[in-house]
């Protein structure tokens, strides 16, 4: 029974009790009023003697009935008394039924969260060992180069950006993938030069605040990621992010995981895939 | 639990890679497509009971073989759930109005995509 239910039932309980306890209260009034009527009655007529035993009988009858009545009042004081006791015993019943559903409730979610928070963890190995594997699995250029680009696409969540390698000869950067921008207008960036090239020369994971990313590029674009790519402690090349998809509301750790992955692994791959083809070119 | 057989559409590898580990933990064999195309082809004949579908695909993209496959007496009733890298309303509400049962948009988790699975098939 609800807590609820519980104290509705004791008021009403409570008022019928109360409410039978007054016309109880008002019948014995009523006839105390006549016995005394009576009694006045009897003392008035003394005289009429025939009346006396009749009006005595009556008289008995009543204060019969009023012991009756005073008797059933007694009893449903008692009622009612126990009936209080009863609903404040389920009332305390009902209070720690609460706390223990409030307890389950709450150890329920701390498992919740915790299966959230493993499969979450999950997820994001998964992400990191696919990234991985897809990297180092191939030796081919254009299947590394892929692998990059739907990395940044499906697992980071942008759609405009740039992939750049280093060309050591002229030491600029040099466009080999891209997506969802005007390939024409970067197609080499200067060592050091515009916000690419400075991002790329300072060879740090470059992240600022979406919309706030450093301006002076093509196209109105600006740079608001800058995974580099390193091998020996050597800037190689590098992903410039220049916004992220709308639904990609902030960056998280495995983001961050997941940079620092291509920036080693990314780097590594395409210096696989360049000594592959060197080989084979020898061989 | 019945195990499943599940069509996952992409022409990302590292996407069907993805799906086809998540998919891991869910009783179901998986079975791949690169392209709308080919994804209606494999529906026809191998009739799976879900399908994962990408948007952006060469060839057929996914909601031409969403179409194709809703127009296919056979195949009509299998549940498809869209994966798409847009946000944006009307990409969904095309998915929705040429029968997708179910969308997820890029990245998701594997949370996120086992639930629906669940909800369509489980």
């Amino acid at each position: 029974m609800s807590k609820d239910r519980v104290e509705e039932f004791a008021r009403k309980a409570g008022e019928k009790t109360q409410t039978y306890i007054r016309d109880l209260m008002a019948e014995n009034e009523r006839l105390r009023i006549k016995t005394a009527d009576l009694e006045s009655r009897l003392l008035k007529n003394l005289d009429d003697k025939e009346k006396v035993p009749q009006l005595q009988g009556q008289i008995n009858n009543l204060q019969t009935m009023v012991n009756l009545l005073e008797q059933q009042l007694a009893e449903v004081r008692k009622l009612y008394t126990g009936a209080m006791e009863e609903a404040g015993r389920y009332r305390n019943e009902l209070d720690k039924l609460r706390q223990a559903l409030t307890a389950a409730s709450e150890e329920s979610l701390r498992f919740k969260q915790q299966y959230e928070r493993v499969e979450a963890s999950n997820g994001n190995l998964i992400n990191l060992f696919v990234t991985t594997y897809r990297l180092h699995a191939t030796l081919d250029r254009d299947e590394v180069l892929a692998s990059i680009n739907e990395t940044v696409i499906n697992l980071i969540g942008s759609e405009d950006f740039a992939v750049f390698e280093l060309d050591p000869k002229a030491g600029d950067l040099v466009l080999v993938n891209s997506f969802g921008i005007d390939r024409a207008l970067f197609q080499r960036v200067a060592m050091g030069s515009g916000p690419i090239g400075e991002a790329a020369r300072e060879g740090e994971l470059m992240i600022l605040e979406r919309g706030r990313g450093r301006n002076g590029l093509p196209a109105g674009k600006s740079l608001e990621i800058f995974i580099p790519f390193r091998l020996h402690g050597r800037v190689t090349g590098g992903i410039a992010i220049f916004s992220l998809l709308p639904q990609k509301e902030e960056l998280e750790e495995l983001d961050r995981e997941l940079f620092d992955l291509l920036s080693s692994h990314a780097a590594t791959a395409l210096y696989s895939t360049r000594l592959h083809t060197q080989t084979a070119e020898r061989s | 639990m019945e195990e499943k057989l599940i069509l996952v559409v992409d022409d990302s590898k590292t996407s069907l890679m993805m799906s086809q580990m998540i998919l891991k933990k869910y009783p179901c064999r998986v079975i791949t497509a690169e392209d709308g195309a080919q994804a209606v082809e494999v529906a026809a004949s191998r009739h799976p009971d879900l399908i994962l579908m990408d948007v952006v695909m060469p060839n057929m993209n996914g909601f031409e073989a969403l179409k194709a496959i809703r127009s296919n007496e056979s195949i009509r009733h299998i549940p498809i759930i869209m994966v798409t890298t847009r946000s944006e309303a009307d990409n969904i509400e095309v998915g929705f109005r040429n029968g997708c049962n179910d969308y997820v948009i890029k990245p998701f988790s594997s949370v996120e995509l086992l639930e629906k699975i669940e909800n369509l098939i489980g």
